[in-house]
């Protein structure tokens, strides 16, 4: 056992590494570590700050290197190990063997090695790395695979998971690790070749065959073939990418394979979605050569081409990042992100990549934005730096995107990340004010809008504007705190309202541009923040006069609404506003009726009859002052309407509208409106209830319209006027006759007389009381018998015999009055016949009442000091009154419910 | 042919609280009813199979939260409707004054293509109830003043012209969704290379 110093070799390398670093992007520093080993590099692996070396010769190395940061990539190199007795205990014999695979554990400081004798597992803590053991079988083997699974315990501690796989010629040996040592896993597995090439990913083991590769499913021994490859390229190469993802090499190309999960996928789906999807789920790497080892550091594919140095990729999207010009490089691992440690057989290179910070403004410079942002993910910062970051990056792309005419996706990062919507609305022409629009940085050039593309950009915006709002208005704070700007630092607008001011009054602008007849829907939104004067402006810009009624409208400006209505000579505009305004702007309607009154009054009376619910409410009083004030015409319409349409119950109204049809009816000379008139008079006096008479008559005329003012004396009760005016004013007996049959009511006093006032009325004619003021010259009465025998005759049992009798007069023949006498006399002895059987009828029910009460006297029943009270339970004592019922519930007097009948039911004890 | 695909009609019923949104959903799809109030939080949505002339389509029926502390819907919960049905409760007068801010408002988060004829169906629900407050002939006035909006009167509770209400709203939902079908057979815009167009003009005389 030797060490060997090789220091001096190792800074004589640093200054001609300088060379072979080319100029690309700089993700990666690389800087030499070692070089010409006399020793033969067969493999290598690393974990932490070491690097691992295998060589032909049985030899292990193992290196601390730790980097220092200076201008250049400097490396510390220590030799912590230099073992060349390595391979002489593993196996029967003593001998050196070649070591043909390195693995570590990290967490449990186990080395794990493949030489010709098999497997063996070493402690890397103690002294020399000795071996622990050797895995029995193993002898013969090819290659072997780790799968380790980190997981955190139930007590939160990490816990770790390993198994490997093992490839013996034409099967698979299964171990897992527990109590430092191996122990068999599963029964071996058969495979039709022997694998150049394995991988462990979930439960399935991926293998390179000469010719093609195929996944084996651990549990169930399934085998799926993945794709051929040619054999005539190198060996074939698997690097896992991500727990259920790995990359395998064909030729020059790469192809990233995805782990189906095939109790998730529905089979009818995954079908369909399977041939679809091959070709996303497989992108291709293409190398310039083809690799002889591959390495992946997310998100970077290193490859090392046998013979043209290294590349470095990135898949999404297919990029060549940068070249490393190692010719002779074979081998590389990478023990940890962001460190790659490239082996040839005598010399071992370490790529550290550049701060991750550094390689996204890189990749921001050059619009890699998606890369960028992959990079986050192995960003090691607190997580609100990083945050921001992000959304800086995310800005960018957008923005990125939208100048070139991906409106749809930017507006959709726009959104995600909250973004002020005054920079986004920025990027259109015209939209926002120019000094506000000047004070806005973008990181670039804002392309101009021109032709299809703004219908395009425009809906995005909408779609941006509508969505920004929607959220603003759901967050019940008054500040907006995380809305970022697409420039790093830049001034963004914090008051939520002035920003909702922003959003709203860009949205109108959008939508008269685009979609006009959302405009009007915009305005009307109760919680729209439309900026006035903006909006204003806009909308006469273009002429969207309707729109700009309902602006007004909603920000409560009736006033300047229906200025602008009345400006445009829109009559029917302005009413239909009037109408919807309701009670509390009543000043406003009457002030604005008045001028379409004045141009129409039959469209002024539709402010307040249109059959709306605000209308309705009106207070009727106010607009019927107003317009018996200014446009007395409409004041028939009006009250026929509030009556009519509205059964309006005030008799103010009903009062009113019959003062004006007896004015109307007045006024008018020509003599068909006049009857005309008078009808509806007669009509309306006869079918409301709820004008007042008295007042009414007030107005009515002394030389004319005696039927109707006998209309309103009916109403009046004053029957005895009404008759007088028939009798001798109209001079109408049998109109009388039928008034008082229409009037008389048997069982009414003031109606049962009324035939005997007008027999009185027809003899003497009227008492001075019952015509009062009518300035008529009366002839004197002369008294009409004819029409007294008809009454007599026609109305007899109306008429009391007696009284007319002594009323008559004496010329009055006794057979003329025959019929009435003979009529009166059977109406009497009918009536007689009729009392008398009610009478027996009585007594019987009198008679059989007795017998009752008599029985319900006779019972009996008794109380005694238990005897409780039905009603509160307390006994009833023996001076108190008490009630017993039908049914023999006793109870207090004072406990029974509902309305008292003393005499039938008190009893004393 | 391209529009004998399997159809599905996105529906969404929007109006006041408590207008019966939710009872008329459930009386058209599962023929029930209940006199219980429980008020929707977010929204929630039935489908049902009918036949549209011929066409067997499926509708989805999206209910909305009428309260207004429920609603948190966004854009994207609006977008691709194919119907929008507005509610309103024949006895209160407030719901049907809101059914012009629910007609906004969906215009506005839908944003759709032709917003003008885009299909709406007024539905007024309750009728069965006595305390009836807004005229039919009001509620017909209004909605054929919304571009002649179908208007039907229902009752959730005695399955009153739901059926029809329904089907109607399918059939206007099939028709909008075939015409977005035909607008989709053309590209979105045909791109004119700016820079080419700009040498024309520079070659043009006029």
């Amino acid at each position: 056992m030797t060490t060997l110093t090789t220091s001096a070799s190792a800074t004589s390398l640093e200054s001609s590494n300088k060379l072979v670093c080319s100029s690309g992007n700089n993700v990666y520093e690389m800087c030499g570590l070692i070089s010409g080993l006399p020793l033969h590099i067969e493999c290598m692996t690393g974990y932490d700050d070491f690097v691992i070396v295998g060589s032909k010769e049985g030899h292990l190395l193992i290196y601390k290197i730790t980097f220092r940061n200076q201008a250049k990539l400097h490396a510390d190199i220590e030799i912590t190990l230099s073992n060349k007795n390595f391979t002489t205990a593993i196996g029967t014999t003593a001998t050196r063997k070649s070591v043909i695979q390195l693995d570590v554990i990290p967490e449990h400081k186990i080395l794990i090695a493949l030489t010709t004798e098999g497997i063996s597992t070493h402690d890397l803590s103690m002294y020399h790395c000795k071996c622990i053991s050797s895995i029995d079988g193993t002898k013969g083997a090819s290659i072997f695979a780790l799968n380790i699974q980190r997981q955190m315990s139930l007590t939160g501690g990490p816990s770790i998971t390993v198994r490997m796989c093992v490839a013996i010629n034409r099967s698979l040996q299964f171990y897992y690790w527990k109590n430092r040592s191996f122990f068999p896993l599963r029964d071996d597995l058969a495979i039709p070749d022997c694998p150049r090439a394995l991988a462990w990913c979930k439960e399935v083991i991926v293998l390179g065959f000469k010719n093609e590769y195929c996944e084996i499913d651990m549990l169930s021994g399934k085998q799926k073939d993945v794709c051929s490859r040619s054999s005539k390229y190198g060996e074939p190469i698997i690097t896992p990418v991500s727990p259920t993802e790995y990359a395998a090499v064909n030729d020059k190309h790469c192809f990233l394979f995805k782990l189906t999960n095939k109790s998730e996928v529905k089979k009818s789906q995954q079908e369909a979605t399977e041939e679809k999807n091959m070709k996303e789920k497989n992108p291709v790497i293409t190398w310039t050569e083809h690799p002889i080892s591959l390495v992946y550091d997310e998100p970077y594919f290193i490859g090392v081409l046998g013979g043209f140095g290294m590349e470095v990729r990135t898949y999404k999207p297919k990029l060549k990042i940068d070249l490393f010009n190692i010719a002779q490089a074979k081998l590389a691992c990478s023990p940890k992100s962001g460190f790659i440690y490239v082996a040839s057989h005598d010399s071992l290179w370490a790529l550290k990549s550049t701060p991750v910070v550094a390689q996204m403004d890189l990749f921001v410079k050059q619009n890699h934005f998606e890369l960028a942002l992959g990079l986050a993910n192995i960003w090691k910062e607190v997580p609100s730096e990083k945050q921001k970051k992000i959304t800086q990056i995310k800005n960018l792309f957008a923005f990125y995107l939208f100048c070139n005419r991906k409106y749809k996706e930017a507006m959709t990062i726009f959104m995600e990340l909250g973004t002020d919507a005054s920079h986004v609305i920025g990027l259109y022409p015209g939209l926002l004010p120019q000094e506000f629009r000047l004070q806005i940085d973008y990181p670039g050039v804002v392309p101009e809008l021109r032709g299809v593309d703004i219908d395009g950009a425009m809906a995005n915006l909408i779609m941006f504007l509508t969505n920004s709002r929607t959220v603003l208005l759901g967050n019940s704070s008054q500040t907006v705190t995380e809305s970022a700007s697409i420039v790093e630092g830049a001034t963004i607008i914090k008051s939520k309202k002035q920003l909702l001011q922003i959003i709203d009054t860009t949205l109108l602008k959008c939508y008269l541009q685009s979609k006009e007849s959302l405009v009007a829907s915009l305005l009307r939104l109760k919680d729209n923040h439309c900026h006035i004067d903006e909006t204003e402006r806009a909308l006469i810009k273009h002429k969207k006069f309707n729109e700009l009624i309902i602006l007004y409208q909603t920000k409560g400006n009736h006033r300047k609404a229906l200025e602008t209505l009345l400006k445009q000579n829109d009559t029917d505009g302005v009413i239909e506003y009037l109408q919807k305004l309701g009670r509390e702007e009543m000043d406003l309607i009457l002030e604005f009726a008045k001028y379409i009154f004045e141009e129409n009054p039959e469209k002024g009376l539709k402010i307040f009859t249109e059959d709306l619910q605000e209308v309705d409410q009106l207070s009727r009083p106010r607009v019927f002052d107003f317009i018996s004030k200014n446009f007395p015409r409409s004041k028939i319409g009006y009250l026929e309407h509030i009556i009519n349409v509205w059964d309006e119950k005030n008799s103010l109204f009903h009062n009113a509208l019959v003062n004006e049809y007896l004015d109307k009816y007045m006024e008018e000379t020509e003599p068909s409106l006049k009857t005309k008139f008078l009808e509806t008079l007669r009509l309306f006096l006869q079918k409301s209830q709820y004008y007042s008479p008295e007042i009414v008559l007030v107005h009515f005329p002394y030389e004319c319209m005696f039927e109707e003012r006998a209309m309103v004396l009916e109403r009046m009760g004053r029957h005895d006027q009404v008759l007088a005016i028939y009798v001798t004013v109209l001079k109408d007996p049998r109109k009388a006759m039928e008034y008082c049959k229409m009037i008389y009511e048997k069982s009414d006093v003031s109606k049962k007389e009324v035939f005997s006032v007008l027999m009185k009325m027809l003899l003497s004619g009227p008492t001075p009381v019952s015509l009062p003021g009518l300035s008529l010259e009366l002839s004197p009465h002369v008294s009409d018998i004819p029409s007294v025998m008809m009454l007599l005759k026609d109305y007899a049992p109306y008429l009391d015999p007696i009284q007319v009798l002594s009323c008559l007069p004496d010329e009055v023949q006794l057979s003329d009055i025959q019929k009435f006498l003979m009529t009166s006399v059977q109406n009497r002895l009918s009536e007689k016949r009729k009392y008398l059987i009610q009478k027996g009828l009585i007594k019987a029910e009198f008679l059989r009442a007795s017998g009752e009460k008599s029985g319900v006297e006779a019972e009996r029943f008794y109380l005694d000091e238990s005897t409780p009270c039905a009603m509160c339970n307390k006994k009833i004592a023996s001076q108190n009154a008490f009630v017993r019922y039908p049914d023999g519930f006793v109870l207090h007097f004072h406990c029974q419910p509902g309305e008292v009948t003393l005499d039938e039911n008190l009893m004393d004890q | 042919m391209a529009t004998r695909k399997k159809v599905l009609l996105k529906v969404i019923i929007l109006g006041d609280s408590g207008v019966g949104k939710t009872s008329l959903m459930n009386q058209y799809v599962n023929k029930k009813f209940t006199n219980q109030y429980k008020a929707t939080i977010g929204a929630d949505f039935l489908t049902k199979e009918v036949m549209v002339d011929d066409r067997l389509v499926t509708m989805q029926i999206w209910d909305t939260a009428g309260q207004e502390r429920f609603q948190s819907l966004g854009v994207a919960f609006y977008r691709g409707a194919d119907c929008c049905v507005l509610v309103h409760d024949v006895t209160a007068p407030t719901s049907f004054k809101s059914l012009d801010s629910w007609r906004d408002e969906f215009l506005i988060q839908a944003s759709p293509r032709d917003p003008d004829n885009f299909p709406f169906v007024l539905l007024g629900n309750k009728v069965d109830l006595e305390n009836r407050a807004v005229p039919q002939k009001r509620a017909m006035q209004w909605a054929a003043s919304k571009n002649n909006m179908p208007y039907f009167e229902t009752s959730a509770k005695e399955g009153i012209n739901v059926e029809q209400a329904f089907q109607t709203i399918a059939k206007n939902a099939l028709a909008q969704e075939t015409e977005v079908d035909i607008y989709n057979e053309f590209p979105d815009h045909i791109t004119i290379n700016p820079d080419s167009r700009n040498v024309r003009n520079d070659n043009c005389s006029c």
